[in-house]
């Protein structure tokens, strides 16, 4: 190693050491769950609804050091002999009450159709489990409120929201960034997700196929910005430390004119307190550019894609010191500050962030995200995605696609937030 | 009958499905969720995603022993019977040599002796050790590393092409940057797919509920004194293969004839009888 290659790496452990201080706690999460888990038995988890998403919940709970499937549960018995392939040992049932009285099951995780989870969460709660709610909690404020309120009422149970955006590395390391101020001003965010995608769901038979359609209808469905932008809006929410007050939306069926009524195409403007405003599109027509999120400030903007970030600065925004030696990126005609997750411990193993490694997390959102449930089961902490966020999250899909579905703006008060 | 076509990018390569059915729309959504399998097991097999599941296994399992997902334990021990039933020529503990021959994220260049030393004894399935009971893998040494370039893309097309048939398709072609094909039934009006095969192979193969994989030296190569040096590596003596040009292999499954093209690849056209012997059903073609 030259000299100059030392002190730069002095200077960088220097310049991480005093980041390190400002984002330390959320930063070594990711990195000390991998450690602190094995030490206690895995969490005995049965999964209630084994659809598509299922099949990462699966995969990644097959490799945990902290957990373990010991129930499956659905209606349709090909998809159980299928999830069977991937947690062998579970007992299996299509009934999710035999799941939630079983001795052999400490935790559920509720991942049916949005508008099936309230009975079950309910049933959970009572019978003395914990419970991981995937997001959005519902399709109806009334039944998001009456999920949120009973965990609420049963402080001695973990319940995790599943905003797995909470649990991702990036994510997290970016939230205590932006709390230092390095936006300045907040303006403006711009959000998107684009797949060219039907989202229709196949089946082998047409009974099977209405089931598995649900979010597309109306009837069943909070549509895109409830089953996608609910975790856009959940970021902004927590970024901002802020809620919105109104939404106004518009939504279209371009392209896949099947008999939906819910749209492939949607656009909203969220509004916050202070002016600023949150612009969420997604099309299932063309898949360009995919996701991101934008937050654009005075001093600076944060580009967020799902496992990477950038920082690009304002001219006239102040040095903050270690950007100068800093990995950069061209973002079209713009230099991006590449924001690298897990620096604190690729420090301790003597790397430089982002030069050495990929800038990528090691551990997936949704792999963080179960580890730190469990850990918060096994050690009584709060989990990360609380019943709260979880329940406004929910609350911002909802108003934001009876936005889309009207046309109109429509006034978000502030109450509607509160589960007092 | 209505024809779908779909594609997809990944695993370095594209994929594109082909349909035949009454039902447009269920046969998009078919396809749709074929290729989303093809995306899932992409990103848990990468070679180079620091959060798939392989380079978990990879950074930890000399370490300690790793549990890993019921269907990639499977996987591993499939190539492991693979490896020596072909008598290690088809080998995915090849990242070790693939990095001294800067396969790895770079065009490739002349390693030294030394240096293809020191990754020869980093490779061998010999290192791999399964515990059924805890379904974890461990690595007996430090410094192997599974890469599943020559067999991922043939599996997640058959994990694919199974899902096309758990949603009812009965025609369908599916192929992975033309190398890897597998079939479900036949196209309208003909009793079989016809895969027409580039130079250095000729002719045409008929597939029909089954598969095929071609590995040929060419493709990513660099050369050294007008000499040509390919991506496929003899993972026995740690050079690039240099006897045959290309080799085809057919069979029922779509990951087995990959392992069995690059082994075939390697070996020549003398291990054709053991080939047939050894995989009843599957059948090769090498051109030198």
């Amino acid at each position: 190693m030259n000299d100059d290659t030392a002190i730069r790496r002095d200077f960088l452990k220097g310049a991480a050491a005093s980041l390190l201080v400002m984002f330390s706690e959320d930063d070594l999460l990711a990195a000390s769950l991998r450690q602190t888990t094995p030490s206690t038995p895995p969490v005995k988890f049965g999964l209630i609804g084994v659809g598509q998403w299922s099949k990462e919940i699966l995969a990644t709970i097959s490799r945990s050091q902290s957990a373990r499937i010991s129930a499956l549960c659905d209606p349709y018995q090909p998809a159980l002999k299928k999830a069977l392939e991937t947690a062998p040992n579970a007992m299996t049932t299509n009934d999710y009450r035999k799941v939630v009285e079983s001795p052999e099951v400490e935790a559920v995780i509720i991942a049916t159709p949005t508008h099936l989870h309230k009975d079950i969460v309910l049933a959970a709660l009572q019978a003395g489990k914990h419970v991981y709610c995937e997001a959005p909690f519902a399709h109806t404020i009334d039944d998001a409120k009456a999920i949120a309120s009973a965990a609420q009422a049963n402080p001695k149970l973990k319940f995790q929201a599943g905003l797995q955006g909470r649990s991702n590395a990036m994510y997290r390391h970016i939230s205590n960034f932006i709390r230092t101020g390095v936006l300045g001003s907040p303006a403006q965010v711009i959000s998107q997700w684009n797949k060219k995608l039907s989202w229709r769901r196949a089946a082998p038979t047409p009974e099977r196929e209405a089931e598995l359609n649900w979010h597309l209808s109306k009837q069943s469905s909070i549509g895109l910005p409830g089953e996608i932008g609910i975790h856009q809006f959940d970021l902004v929410n927590w970024y901002l430390k802020s809620l919105p007050i109104a939404v106004s939306g518009f939504g279209s069926t371009i392209n896949w004119k099947d008999g939906r009524d819910v749209p492939d195409t949607v656009q909203c403007v969220l509004e916050y307190p202070n002016n600023v405003r949150m612009m969420f599109t997604s099309t299932l027509v063309s898949s360009f550019s995919n996701s991101y999120t934008l937050f654009q400030g005075s001093n600076s903007s944060l580009m967020l894609r799902e496992k990477r970030g950038w920082m690009v600065k304002e001219a006239d925004s102040a040095l903050l010191g270690w950007e100068v030696y800093a990995r950069k990126e061209n973002l079209h005609d713009e230099t991006g500050i590449c924001m690298v997750a897990d620096a604190t411990k690729l420090l301790e193993e003597g790397k430089e962030p982002g030069k050495e490694s990929s800038m990528e997390t090691r551990q997936s959102a949704l792999s963080l995200a179960f580890d730190n449930f469990a850990q918060s089961i096994r050690e009584n902490t709060n989990p990360i995605g609380s019943v709260l966020d979880g329940y406004r999250a929910t609350v911002t899909a909802i108003k934001a696609h009876e936005a889309v579905m009207s046309g109109n703006k429509i006034a978000i008060p502030k109450s509607i937030f509160d589960l007092n | 009958m209505n024809c779908v076509q779909l594609s997809t990018h990944t695993m370095a390569t594209r994929f594109e499905l082909v349909l035949y059915g009454n039902n447009r729309s269920r046969l998009r959504a078919a396809g749709e969720e074929a290729l989303g399998e093809i995306e899932r097991l992409a990103a848990q097999l990468s070679f180079y995603a620091p959060d798939s599941e392989i380079h978990h296994l990879n950074t930890h399992a000399a370490i300690t022993p790793v549990r890993v997902n019921p269907r990639l334990f499977s996987l591993l021990k499939s190539c492991a019977e693979l490896t020596k039933k072909t008598d290690g020529t088809f080998d995915v503990t090849i990242g070790p040599l693939m990095r001294a021959w800067r396969f790895v994220n770079e065009k490739g260049a002349l390693p030294t002796e030394e240096e293809i030393a020191q990754a020869l004894s980093q490779t061998g399935m010999k290192h791999v050790l399964f515990d059924e009971e805890t379904c974890s893998v461990q690595f007996d040494h430090p410094g192997i590393e599974i890469e599943l370039g020559g067999y991922g893309k043939g599996y997640a097309i058959e994990r694919a092409l199974e899902s096309l048939r758990e949603n009812g398709v009965t025609n369908a072609l599916l192929h992975g940057g033309t190398s890897s094909i597998a079939t479900i039934g036949s196209p309208p009006n003909d009793a079989h797919w016809k895969i027409a095969l580039h130079p250095p192979l000729a002719g045409t193969m008929n597939l029909k509920n089954d598969a095929m994989s071609v590995s040929a030296v060419h493709g990513k190569s660099f050369i050294v004194d007008g000499r040509v040096y390919g991506h496929v590596l003899n993972p026995k003596n740690g050079w690039p293969v240099n006897g045959a040009q290309a080799a085809v292999v057919q069979g029922i499954s779509a990951s087995v004839c990959e392992a069995l093209s690059t082994a075939l690849l390697v070996k020549g056209a003398d291990w054709l009888p053991q080939l047939a012997e050894y995989f009843p059903g599957y059948v090769g073609l090498v051109a030198s």
